[in-house]
């Protein structure tokens, strides 16, 4: 234990030095010496800013009452080197340093500034539970175990980041999740090499089964309600210090079109939104492509009087329907950037912009045809419709994609793209699990789930694709 | 990135490239012709019209199918020929999927109908729900005819054609329907004709009317069915779903009935001597829609058995008619020839070579049974 590590000298001053020598010198640590009740001589260290003083001072006063109301602090353990007196200071608790025999106390008086608890703004609902996530860790942990009191919900901690030390929670059920995924989300967690973690997609990136993909193989969420969901599901949650966003693992792709919502509405209203998000899927990735192929190679898919009002509408039109296609979505991508960077204040100026010269100008002079705008459009609102923030831009992406394989093959290329598509989704796992389940391997049952919302009363198994060891979820009857 | 994946992106890139943009067609590029006139040309070539529309100006509006048209012609000795010199005269490609209706002149009827069909077929562009026409005069006049709101022709006919189901003086043959029958020889071909109509306001504008059937003998044009012949031949085939039967009643009055819903039955059989006889069973029911004269207070159910018989008589002459114009003309529009083949294989051999002769001898019965449904009497 003691080979790479200082142990804590009975010198007061050598103490000091040491502190200040491992924190290089830095300037917001304070280390005062006082004297208890008994007369014993001690240091107290804390890094200003990072405690709240008021909390400090408390403990101290009911310190100098009474010695023994320590055990009932959370590090309660005592502290025999320079490292891990550090490591307690910056992660902002206080150090009472002992002499005779030497050793310190850490006492946790954690006072950071953090927002509220407030509606998650990545995932609102009209119905159902209003409170998100924050940056807190141990108050997200919280807003889950009140969501879902249960004995069996486990935590463990884990630190990654070999500088930052970033605390991780990982989340499972006993009896619920398999031990075997757990088992490997530890593993690659124990992989993690890097010096601070920043944020949940630090590592995300590091634990995912495929590094080279665009596709999210694991969900992040704001929403504690959905990362419980998650935990009945049989999958496993990952939160980390710092981020509002959990992660849950593993993800299949059609996850990306449920929304918890979902839950909150009668199941026929459920399942409509779900087939509606399917569609708007589907458009959003493949109306423009379908626009182009339409247009430049298969004019007589189209009814004869549509195509005369699309013929008069593209007749001013210099360009060619793809370059007008991609212009249009590009700029409605600059358009959505734009909208996410700019200050609140000048949000009525962009939109200004956008609707009326991108739309009614560009039209009247003649650069793009009202119904490229009408399709622009739609696709754009459409893509919005899928929860998982990741997914609707990577069906942005391959909205790109496949508009120029249907202008270089019209709808042959549209198939190509979708058949190559299919073949790389079917290829990707997440946690071992198919992202392409449960459509292949096929499951009909969990299917007809992806499609539709089945009624609270007849949902009792749990989705097998996740491996969870108890499928049952009804107590006694079973299907 | 590896060799193996490079040269993978390598191929795929050549062979979109080399392979792609095939057939692109961008839509300002295109003419989308609406509707084909076939004309008989000089030294028994043909002559084809087409009626494409005008795209509105930039600025505007689109006017979707309310846009004016222009029209552009081509001779050649054949349908295929003409359509490729066309294009000598136009800055754009001729788009002919949308080519809505297809209207035959009758001189070029009178070649002979099979070339020209075979040749759109094999034109591979036109849809096979490509309405056809044939006219008296010429093809190309009825294309610049202007029906009130439907400055495109293709419009106006399609609209004509559906007017079918209410007067059962038309109907909507298609090029599929008219290359099956070409092709299978089960009956002869019929096509709905269209005629100019002067307009009465007197200027230069004329209208289309769309009444009568022209009837062919295997590909060649045989002569026109009018009014009477046309209902009859619809009451026969059992296709006729609403039309309009008057009955005398009497001076210069009449009984108006709406027909709604008629079905047939065609019996072939072969009599003692081998020769070919049909029986045809007509059910039909009407309703009561007009009386012009004063209707005798009682006796009522009596009276509606008599317009039920005179009804009956009534549509058993159009059916006679039909079947006078059919066995004159060697028009077998009904496809008896074809039942007889097939309900009699052995003895259709024997009388085959002799059909032309045999057909217009076939003794026809007309048996028809009406029902009216619905007086409306109040009293």
């Amino acid at each position: 234990m003691n080979g790479n590590k200082t142990v804590l000298s009975d010198d007061v001053t050598e103490n000091k030095r040491l502190l200040n020598e491992r924190m290089q010198g830095t300037e917001d640590l304070v280390m005062s010496d006082a004297f208890n009740g008994q007369g014993e001589a001690l240091t107290v260290c804390y890094l200003e800013g990072l405690i709240d003083s008021r909390r400090l001072e408390q403990t101290l006063v009911l310190y100098m009452e009474n010695k023994r109301l320590f055990p009932a602090f959370r590090t309660d353990s005592k502290l025999h080197s320079i490292e891990e007196v550090t490591d307690c200071l910056v992660s902002g608790m206080t150090v009472l340093l002992f002499t005779e025999p030497a050793y310190g106390v850490a006492i946790d008086t954690l006072g950071v500034q953090l927002r509220n608890v407030e509606e998650p703004p990545s995932e609102a609902t009209v119905k159902g539970s209003r409170s998100g996530f924050t940056e807190s860790l141990y108050n997200n942990l919280a807003l889950i175990r009140f969501q879902f009191p249960a004995a069996s919900l486990k935590v463990e901690f884990r630190k990654v980041g070999y500088l930052s030390k970033t605390t991780i929670a990982v989340l499972s059920v006993g009896g619920i999740t398999n031990a075997e995924i757990l088992g490997e989300v530890h593993r690659r967690i124990g992989e993690i090499s890097e010096d601070a973690i920043l944020g949940s997609n630090d590592i995300e990136e590091w634990i995912t089964d495929n590094r080279g993909t665009m596709f999210p193989l694991i969900e992040s969420t704001e929403r504690p309600d959905r990362v419980v969901g998650a935990l009945l599901d049989g999958r496993i949650a990952v939160l980390v210090q710092g981020t509002p966003f959990a992660l849950l693992l593993p993800f299949v792709f059609l996850q990306a079109f449920q929304v918890s919502e979902d839950y909150s509405w009668n199941y026929y209203i459920g399942s409509a939104m779900r087939v509606l998000r399917l569609l708007s899927g589907l458009i959003g990735m493949l109306l423009p492509a379908f626009y182009v192929a339409t247009v430049t190679f298969h004019h007589e898919l189209v009814p004869t009087p549509l195509l005369q009002s699309i013929a008069a509408a593209k007749e001013p039109v210099p360009f060619p329907a793809v370059v007008e296609s991609t212009a249009m979505m590009l700029a409605f991508e600059i358009m959505r950037e734009a909208g996410i960077r700019m200050p609140k204040q000048v949000g009525q100026a962009v939109s200004i912009v956008g609707a009326l010269i991108l739309g009614q100008a560009a039209v009247q002079a003649g650069i793009v045809s009202p119904i490229m705008v009408i399709v622009a459009a739609l696709t754009g609102i459409c893509t919005f419709t899928l929860p998982p923030t990741m997914m609707n831009y990577v069906i942005r992406v391959l909205q790109f994609g496949m508009t120029f394989l249907a202008s270089l093959l019209g709808y042959v290329g549209i198939t190509v793209g979708i058949i190559m598509l299919l073949t790389y989704l079917a290829s990707l796992r997440s946690f071992g699990v198919p992202y392409l389940g449960p459509v292949a391997p096929f499951d009909m049952s969990e299917l007809t789930d992806v499609l539709v919302r089945r009624p609270s009363t007849s949902k009792n198994r749990r989705p097998s694709l996740f491996r969870a060891i108890n499928l049952n979820r009804n107590r006694g009857k079973t299907r | 990135m590896n060799a193996r994946s490079g040269l993978m992106i390598l191929a795929i890139g050549v062979c979109l490239l080399s392979s792609g943009c095939k057939g692109i067609m961008e839509l300002n590029q295109l003419h989308i012709v609406h509707t084909v006139g076939i004309d008989a040309g000089r030294n028994n070539g043909v002559k084809i019209t087409a009626e494409i529309a005008r795209l509105s100006a930039s600025g505007q509006q689109p006017k979707g199918m309310q846009d004016r048209t222009f029209y552009l012609s081509g001779e050649g000795n054949s349908l295929f020929e003409a359509a490729r010199l066309m294009r000598t005269k136009t800055d754009r490609t001729l788009l002919w999927g949308h080519a809505t209706v297809v209207v035959i002149s009758k001189a070029a009827a009178e070649q002979g109908i099979g070339k020209h069909i075979m040749a759109i077929r094999k034109l591979r562009q036109f849809r096979n729900s490509t309405l056809v026409y044939v006219t008296e005069g010429k093809a190309s006049e009825v294309l610049e005819a202007t029906m009130p709101n439907a400055t495109i022709t293709s419009q106006a006919l399609r609209g004509l054609s559906e007017g079918g189901e209410s007067t059962a003086l038309t109907q909507q043959t298609t090029l599929i329907d008219v290359y099956k029958d070409l092709i299978n020889q089960y009956r002869d071909i019929h096509i709905p004709a269209v005629q100019l109509l002067e307009d009465p306001s007197g200027k230069k504008k004329s209208l289309l009317k769309s009444e009568g059937l022209y009837a062919f003998d295997n590909d060649r044009i045989v002569g026109l069915m009018k009014f009477r012949e046309t209902k009859g031949y619809y009451r026969a085939m059992g296709s006729l779903s609403g039309s309009v039967e008057t009955i005398p009643c009497g001076q210069h009055q009449t009984v108006s009935f709406e027909n709604t819903s008629s079905n047939s039955r065609l019996k072939t059989y072969l009599d003692a001597n081998g020769n070919p006889n049909v029986r045809i069973e007509i059910n039909a029911d009407l309703n009561l829609v007009s009386v012009q004269c004063e209707k005798s207070q009682e006796g009522t159910i009596s009276l509606i058995k008599q317009w039920e018989e005179e009804l009956n008589k009534a549509i058993s002459d159009d059916v006679e008619r039909f079947i006078a114009f059919s066995q004159k003309n060697h028009s077998d529009l009904l496809g008896i020839k074809e039942r007889i083949h097939r309900k009699y294989p052995k003895h259709w051999k024997k009388i085959k070579d002799k059909w032309d002769e045999i057909y217009p001898t076939t003794k026809f019965s007309v048996e028809v049974h009406t029902r009216i449904d619905h007086t409306n009497f109040t009293t």
